[in-house]
């Protein structure tokens, strides 16, 4: 690093002739947003190494999933983890934004991409594609470790693709996607990761037990439809059509999602950054 | 190039820039100068769309940042050199700014070139000392090769070394035919390399042209005479738009003539000149004396409003 070094050549200026905004460019930019920062892979890691740490307990262990004994035996039960991991999802979709905001590197981002809708949408297909996938191959990993173990007898010799494993393992996977949204939405929203995973473990993980204390008798059932019961009964596939059914968990959180995702995409839009 | 139309932020009761009308010419350096806190970080954070005016406009041209299909090929800018994820690498900041518009990655590794730090490409950004990180912000301005560049205090907390670079790079950047618009609280720094000048203080425009307008429309310069008769010195070069002021018995500071008329008419009288100065006002001088006014003129238009 010496004073002397200076710019050594003119730019080539026919080599960037065409270029211009594009989709593919957006998210070809987000994905290396996301793969270059340790934190976020890290957090990545986490969610997912719980999810599998946790089923493979489960699975290996057979007990908790209804023994050859017991009731309750669900061929997806060890879905029920998956929420553990969606936390974290949570995070890394509120770290995946906020981080942006608290390092100021959001100053080249917007100036790069000044209508900014297209940064939002290449960060949430991105985060999406990514948690699909991971979360695909995990809930393929963990069938094939159920099959192999075979400790949950209403699992056993049953095809992926039967419709009794498929949903449950399809709305236990999708689980996964939606928590990076809803974090990336709030983080988009507050700008602020302490505030965003606050709000998202003091209103929507602890709201269903706290609210009902504070809210008229009328008006208890509203936690029914916050975004955590709705998830659980998406997870169910089903087999629970309390409060309501699957269809109308998929209506709720997509509500949710698209309150949430719009609210923060009209506030990027307009809020000087 | 760069035009800004009565431009104007207000923050709640706060006013960041008021009524702002100012161009900067395409193909020069125009250096933004104002003291810290004027409003020249937040009209340039408006130029390129992260600000939105409460009133009027600043366009490129006409056209609105925010609705160029290319910004980065047109603008490059560097509002804070600090502005990068700490963890990340400088090589993969300048990628994701330049995937974007889908520039080729050898875009990247060249303008590491340029700036040199192809040698620290991979290394993250955070461990950058504060020269090393005015490079990468040089380097992702460049990246879209654009003919505009807008830069926030390049030189600020910079030591020597840095400095020079900057001023350097700068230089070369405008010879290749870029429009540069930079901003300073420093006169001397702008002067080294500005042609024009737009100043502001406290959010308003107080003065635009060339340096050397704006300087000598602050004050002419004035001619410091020491002689053996100051007194009939003073009375023969007295005359239209000229003043004398006497500092001692021997001492005259002269101001509306040359030095070439005091002497001449020193001569014609038969005085004896032991010293004759022309003083120009410092650009650091009519800086102050440009931005003097505008305080001047707040506490007078207090008192008005008070009364």
């Amino acid at each position: 690093m010496t004073a002397t070094t200076t710019i050594e050549s003119a730019p080539m200026r026919e080599d960037l002739g065409t270029a211009r905004i594009t989709t593919v460019g957006l998210l070809r930019s987000e994905w290396t947003k996301l793969w270059s920062v340790r934190s976020l892979r890290i957090t990545l890691a986490a969610a997912f190494a719980l999810i599998i740490g946790l089923s493979s307990y489960m699975i290996i262990d057979g007990q908790a999933l209804g023994s050859d004994d017991g009731a309750g035996d669900v061929p997806f039960g060890w879905t029920a983890v998956y929420p553990v991991g969606m936390l974290v999802l949570v995070i890394l979709g509120v770290l995946a934004i906020t981080s942006e905001y608290s390092t100021g590197s959001i100053l080249p981002s917007m100036v790069a991409a000044p209508r900014r809708t297209g940064v939002l949408l290449a960060k949430a297909a991105v985060l999406t594609a990514v948690t699909i996938v991971l979360g695909a191959l995990t809930s393929v990993l963990m069938y094939t470790m159920l099959q192999i173990a075979g400790t949950v007898p209403s699992a056993r010799g049953l095809s992926l693709f039967d419709p009794d494993m498929f949903w449950g393992v399809l709305g236990g996977t999708l689980v996964l996607p939606y928590g990076v949204l809803f974090g990336l939405a709030l983080g988009g929203l507050l700008r602020n990761a302490a505030a965003a995973i606050a709000l998202y473990f003091g209103v929507f993980q602890l709201g269903p037990q706290i609210f009902p204390a504070f809210l008229p008798e009328g008006l208890v059932g509203i936690v029914d439809y916050m975004p955590l019961a709705a998830v659980n009964v998406m997870r169910a596939a089903g087999l629970t059509t309390e409060p309501y059914g699957v269809s109308v968990a998929v209506v709720v959180l997509l509500t949710w999602l698209a309150a949430l995702g719009g609210a923060t995409w009209w506030l990027l839009k307009r809020r000087d950054v | 190039m760069i035009d800004a139309e009565n431009l104007t932020k207000r923050y709640d009761d706060k006013v960041a820039v008021d009524d702002l009308s100012f161009t900067v010419r395409a193909g020069a350096v125009t250096g933004f100068l104002g003291p810290n806190g004027a409003g020249k970080s937040t009209t340039m954070r408006m130029l390129v769309g992260l600000d939105n005016p409460t009133a009027g406009r600043i366009t490129l041209g006409g056209k609105n940042y925010r609705t160029l299909p290319d910004p980065l090929r047109h603008v490059g800018v560097m509002l804070d050199a600090r502005a990068v994820h700490p963890t990340r690498s400088a090589y993969h900041h300048l990628l994701a700014v330049a995937q974007t518009h889908g520039f080729p990655n050898k875009r990247v590794d060249l303008v590491l070139e340029m700036v040199g730090l192809a040698s620290v490409a991979r290394k993250p950004a955070g461990g950058f000392s504060l020269g090393m990180s005015q490079r990468l912000g040089i380097a992702t301005a460049l990246l879209g090769d654009p003919e505009v560049l807008v830069l926030d205090e390049p030189v600020n907390g910079l030591d020597p070394d840095g400095v020079l670079w900057i001023r350097e790079t700068l230089s070369d950047l405008a010879r290749e035919g870029r429009t540069v618009f930079l901003s300073s609280h420093l006169m001397s720094e702008l002067s080294l390399i500005a042609e024009d000048l737009v100043v502001i203080g406290q959010g308003r425009l107080l003065a635009a042209g060339s340096v050397e307008d704006i300087v000598s429309s602050v004050a002419p310069s004035t001619a410091h005479v020491v002689s053996s008769d100051a007194a009939a010195l003073a009375a023969a070069v007295q005359g239209t738009g000229v003043r004398v002021t006497s500092t001692d018995r021997e001492t005259l500071v002269v101001q509306g003539r040359s030095a070439r008329e005091i002497g001449t008419i020193a001569a014609a009288e038969g005085i004896t000149l032991f010293e004759l100065t022309t003083h120009r006002l410092s650009l650091e001088e009519a800086f102050m004396q440009i931005t003097r006014s505008t305080v001047e003129y707040g506490i007078h238009h207090r008192e008005v409003v008070a009364a």
